[in-house]
């Protein structure tokens, strides 16, 4: 039996406790899945706060709705169907979801983006790699939805394409081409980006020396001056 | 100048693989399982939609029961008077050489009182602080305009005579004049 085949087992069995009224085996589900459903809500939300609420809320609605679960899908599928549910309602609600997906940098995302270059990096690589990962938020910032959210929720790593395709309702062939298509729109918009950013250097540069070349011919021309005022 | 190092596509895969798991990495709070297990016992919340739909089915059912208890209570509304008649009265300033013209004078629309409905009273329309204008009908132009007063309408009774047809007869049509059409020669036609 493969691992996946004995999670989903080991699922059954504790459905059909939590089923019999059983909160402890509901609690096991919790605690096997709650980093897939908080990953997911926060794929919807991008606020870990909102996020952590909306698992909750996804988690305590599974439980009431435990007697629907028809075994058809995985229960992890079924669980991650109602987190993104609830995560998306909520986002609604709030009507701050506008901001939250522009994916600004939250204050414990400030040092996880310092972390990322390895270890050893020149600080010019430091730099150069923080600056692609901003150019690559800012890139995904303005995907379309469908396609961000899809591309977040296979990046996460949580959730197969099978699982995103029962989430978001939509077959495994159109996971699979939003994800591509994001990748590529993403990658687009950040080579072009670099290119903005290297002629904007290359324009800096050569203004610079300009800029030096009109000094020295100025510090020449006073030099001049000053010998013939010496003759 | 600085030299920047061109990006391949692996590095940017990758970097966008890191840069997705920054996005959506993270752990919920200490505690989850504790407070999603406690929150099992509480009572289905009801959905925060439910409040509206209870108070939109209330007001509409007050609406309805309001609109159905007035008409049984006697309670007849006033009906909008017609616009049938009006006074209407133009003054128009004269254009006199060397003279300020006046500004217009009001516009005084008086409606009849119909079957003792007293018109709603309109505000007076606001007139310039104009000079009084001279006398001088031959130049000032004055249009008044004063519609008749509503009367009554009289309708005759209906005769009950019966209604005599004349005779109908047919006659044939007299026959069509012949038309001769020549031969179509388009060479004619060119020259």
């Amino acid at each position: 039996m493969s691992h996946s085949g004995a999670s989903d087992a080991a699922d059954a069995a504790l459905v059909s406790r939590a089923r019999a009224g059983d909160v402890e085996a509901f609690g096991q589900l919790v605690e096997r899945h709650r980093r897939a459903v908080y990953r997911a809500a926060l794929a919807a939300l991008g606020s870990a706060a909102e996020a952590d609420d909306a698992a909750q809320d996804a988690c305590v609605a599974a439980f009431q709705r435990l007697s629907t679960f028809r075994g058809e899908a995985s229960f992890k599928t079924w669980l991650l169907a109602i987190a993104w549910r609830c995560a998306t309602s909520r986002r609604t609600r709030l009507r701050t979801w506008t901001r939250r997906l522009t994916f600004s940098p939250r204050e414990d995302e400030e040092g996880r983006l310092e972390q990322v270059p390895a270890q050893g990096a020149s600080a010019e690589e430091t730099v150069a790699a923080l600056e692609l990962q901003r150019d690559i938020r800012a890139a995904i910032g303005t995907l379309p939805r469908k396609l961000r959210e899809t591309l977040l929720l296979a990046g996460s790593g949580d959730c197969s394409y099978e699982e995103i395709g029962g989430m978001l309702e939509i077959p495994v062939g159109t996971v699979k081409w939003r994800v591509s298509e994001a990748r590529r729109r993403v990658k687009a918009e950040v080579v072009r980006s670099q290119k903005a950013e290297d002629g904007r250097r290359k324009t800096e540069d050569g203004r610079r020396k300009a800029e030096g070349g009109r000094r020295k011919a100025e510090g020449g021309r006073r030099k001049v001056e000053s010998k013939s005022l010496g003759e | 100048m600085t030299d920047i190092p061109r990006i391949t596509d692996k590095s940017l895969d990758e970097a966008l693989d890191a840069t997705i798991r920054t996005m959506v990495d993270g752990e919920p709070s200490p505690g989850f399982r504790a407070r999603v297990v406690a929150r099992l016992g509480e009572p289905g919340r009801r959905g925060p939609g439910v409040e509206w739909i209870t108070l939109s089915a209330l007001a509409a059912a007050i609406v309805v029961a309001i609109v159905l208890w007035l008409p049984r209570r006697g309670v007849h509304l006033p009906t909008p008077a017609p616009r049938a008649h009006a006074d209407v009265a133009l003054a128009r300033p004269p254009a006199v050489d060397g003279e300020r013209r006046a500004a217009p004078a009001a516009i005084r629309i008086a409606r009849p009182s119909i079957d003792g409905i007293r018109p709603p009273r309109r505000p007076v329309v606001p007139t310039a602080d104009a000079p009084p204008l001279p006398e001088r009908p031959s130049v000032a132009a004055v249009l008044v305009v004063r519609l008749a007063e509503p009367a009554a309408i009289e309708v005759p009774p209906i005769g009950a005579d019966p209604i005599e047809v004349a005779r109908l007869t047919v006659r044939s049509l007299p026959a069509p004049p012949a038309v001769e059409v020549g031969a179509f020669n388009p060479r004619e036609t060119r020259e």
